[in-house]
């Protein structure tokens, strides 16, 4: 079938495709196949962001932080052993869309993209024929992924779209170029340390965001007397996003693929009222020795931040919890597939807080895979070690597809075949200082292969820092750093490490 | 228009003036463009790069524009409210030295703006009366001495070929803008 276009149609995407190279939705080729006989069902993907695996009661942390998800996991495949891609979002949601490590899809920096080669390598364009393809985002790292997934997606929705208020100005103004806008819209705006390209107006933004603010969290003090949350002058509360995902989840077209990442337990942590007084206990977690890339933060802040963190995420857990269960009542987990994760974990040892940091420990990337396949009641455990690069086979998988060739992840044990992972190393990195489109040759990486995980370290923050061994059977809490003991097996996991780290920088071999 | 020939101000002196607005502000988005260019050429390929650099640099252009009408409506009123031997007469040397003195202001405030937020209301009222005391010195020079007013008019005349560079640099910018936005 061809269709005609006129003058016009034609000079927008000529201009387009030579000059702003941009793809704009549904308009690039699909390479989808059609689906198989057999009924499709539909896929919910929730993110919660900077929710770490180590801190949910699901996985035997000692505060009741997630029951809603603990009840949830009963009718659900938990995986205990779950890695993400990278320490921050762009290189955690850029592998679970993708099915790649950050070395290969090249989202390594903050506000980072994917390298033009994976723009087509994604979820939403792997689809069956006649899946509705949905993202909504209140990330603003992830929606630059999800803007440039754009092309393969029949909905995106800005964070604006179930904001309070929301101080960007590029989605408003630039809706067909907002990657780039906002690229524009930082160096004219925030620039570095409040010094901006805008020599009257950023003083003026600068001045004026935190009165906003001010009166923003004046009006909703009752509710979030921490502050409402937000990200970069971006405000939401978690109610709006998930009742319009109840509304989304009963009324759009089927069968969907939906990705919604919801910012929550993502700091600042701002829990609602109602869970601020809650574990007011006694727990006190392991003191770590400080680390090099130590922040400077003593135990007394850490352990404050961590009950802030840890209140957020039973807010977050609870709103999850009502999700499920309208989800229930509707009947629509009978034929949807929900899935529950998260992009990366967070920190608070070691005299880091947060996740902005080169290293790898296991709460910022050990993340949650909790999976309710469509009307099961069933609850699965599964103690291999997986990747969020495995979501993406394993949807190939349901599908009935072939996964492609670029695809690094496995489909996840309980899906096929039941497969060992003793002999799979998982792999996770931070190259902050990366390049989109070069070798990466500095940052942190980390490998497990079995009990072991190797942190190695490349001149992280410019200067040579020790690598990392630990035991993860015998010291979970990796205190014991077995880097000269186990001599032999750090050597293994260098050397597999830096094999696959040659291969993945091969393409840039020329430029170096 | 009418008001500015009466008062002996002629188109010349309105670019010139345009000229004293445009040149800092763009100088000023080089220096944070440049200062921003390894985090952007990390990030983006050629093309986007170009795009990023658009929208800043068409976005200085605009606010030039802005810059100059407000500046231009301040000096209206005083074009009016003056005799022309006191400020017509002077109009290019005190206009371009007030762009090129509040653009100081505005970068001093912006390197220092985690202090200036801080002032007392008080402190706020003591600086503005001294950069007012500033203006009153400038145009008191400039009233005073001719030679200080040759030399600026000498300068503007000099700064303002590299400004219609930018201003020119600005309107590309804005069709690349337009470009990626149809």
């Amino acid at each position: 079938m061809t269709q005609k276009i006129n003058r016009r149609e034609f000079l927008k995407i000529a201009a387009l495709s030579t000059i702003a190279n941009v793809p704009t939705l549904r308009s690039l080729d699909r390479i989808k196949i059609q689906s198989s006989e057999n009924a499709q069902p539909n896929v919910l993907i929730i993110v919660l962001d900077a929710l770490s695996a180590r801190h949910m009661s699901l996985y035997g942390y000692p505060r009741q932080t997630t029951p809603n998800i603990d009840h949830f996991a009963e009718r659900s495949t938990v995986f205990h052993n779950h890695y993400s891609g990278g320490s921050f979002t762009t290189p955690g949601t850029a592998s679970l869309l993708s099915g790649a490590l950050p070395w290969s899809h090249h989202a390594v920096n903050l506000q980072g993209m994917v390298n033009n080669t994976f723009v087509p390598r994604n979820i939403f364009n792997l689809t069956p024929q006649g899946t509705f393809t949905t993202t909504y985002s209140q990330n603003l790292l992830a929606i630059t992924l999800l803007y440039q997934f754009r092309g393969y997606l029949d909905a995106l929705g800005m964070p604006r779209k179930l904001a309070i208020e929301d101080l960007e100005y590029s989605d408003r103004l630039f809706k067909n170029d907002y990657n780039i806008s906002y690229f524009g819209e930082n160096v004219i705006l925030r620039g570095n340390k409040r010094v901006a390209g805008s020599l009257f107006l950023s003083p003026l933004f600068h001045w004026i965001s935190p009165i906003q603010e001010k009166q923003i969290n004046q009006t909703y003090k009752q509710a979030f007397p921490d502050g409402v949350p937000n990200q970069d002058y971006v405000y939401f509360r978690l109610e709006d996003s998930i009742d319009w995902t109840i509304e989304q989840v009963n009324t759009m077209q089927q069968p969907y693929l939906a990705y919604f990442h919801f910012l929550p337990p993502h700091g600042p942590y701002t829990p609602r009222y109602d869970f601020l007084g809650m574990f007011q206990d006694n727990f006190s977690p392991p003191v770590k020795p400080e680390s090099f890339a130590s922040e400077g933060f003593d135990q007394s802040v850490l352990d404050y931040n961590r009950l802030k963190y840890d209140q957020y995420l039973a807010y977050a857990d609870s709103e999850f919890g009502r999700l499920v269960s309208a989800m229930e009542a509707s009947g629509a987990l009978d034929n949807t597939c929900l899935i529950l994760t998260s992009d990366h974990g967070e920190l608070f040892e070691r005299g880091i807080r947060g996740h902005v940091t080169p290293v790898l420990y296991e709460s910022i990337v050990r993340v949650p895979l909790v999976i309710a396949r469509p009307g099961s009641k069933e609850h699965q455990d599964v103690f291999d070690h997986t990747s969020c690069i495995d979501l993406v086979p394993t949807l190939m998988h349901i599908y009935g597809q072939n996964i492609p060739e670029w695809v690094e992840g496995r489909i996840l044990p309980t899906f096929n075949a039941p497969t060992s992972s003793q002999e799979r190393t998982i792999f996770a990195m931070d190259n902050k200082g990366g390049n989109r489109h070069g070798p990466l040759t500095t940052g942190t990486f980390m490998s497990i292969n079995g009990d072991y995980k190797l942190i190695h370290y490349i001149k992280p923050l410019g200067e040579t820092v020790e690598d990392e061994l630990y035991d993860l059977a015998k010291d979970p809490e990796e205190l014991e750093n077995l880097i000269t003991t186990r001599g032999s097996t750090a050597a293994e996991l260098q050397d597999q490490l830096a094999a696959k780290l040659a291969r993945a920088n091969q393409p840039y071999a020329t430029q170096r | 228009m009418d008001i500015y020939k009466r008062r002996g101000i002629s188109r010349e002196d309105l670019l010139l003036v345009f000229s004293a607005c445009l040149f800092p502000v763009y100088v000023w988005s080089f220096y944070n463009l440049f200062n921003q260019m390894p985090t952007l050429i990390s990030r983006l390929d050629l093309i986007e790069l170009v795009g990023a650099i658009a929208y800043v640099l068409a976005f200085a252009l605009v606010e030039s524009a802005l810059f100059f009408l407000v500046l231009s409506a301040i000096l209206s009123i005083f074009t009016f409210i003056l005799p022309t031997k006191l400020f017509g007469a002077h109009w290019t040397a005190i206009g371009s030295m007030l762009a090129i003195l509040i653009s100081a202001m505005a970068m001093v405030i912006q390197f220092n703006f985690d202090q200036v937020v801080r002032l007392s209301g008080r402190r706020i009222l003591f600086y503005l009366g001294l950069i007012g005391l500033g203006f009153a010195v400038v145009y008191l020079l400039i009233l005073s001495f001719p030679k200080i007013e040759n030399a600026i008019r000498a300068v503007i005349r000099r700064v303002s070929v590299l400004s219609m560079i930018y201003a020119l640099i600005g309107c590309l910018s804005i069709l690349i803008v337009i470009i990626r936005n149809i």
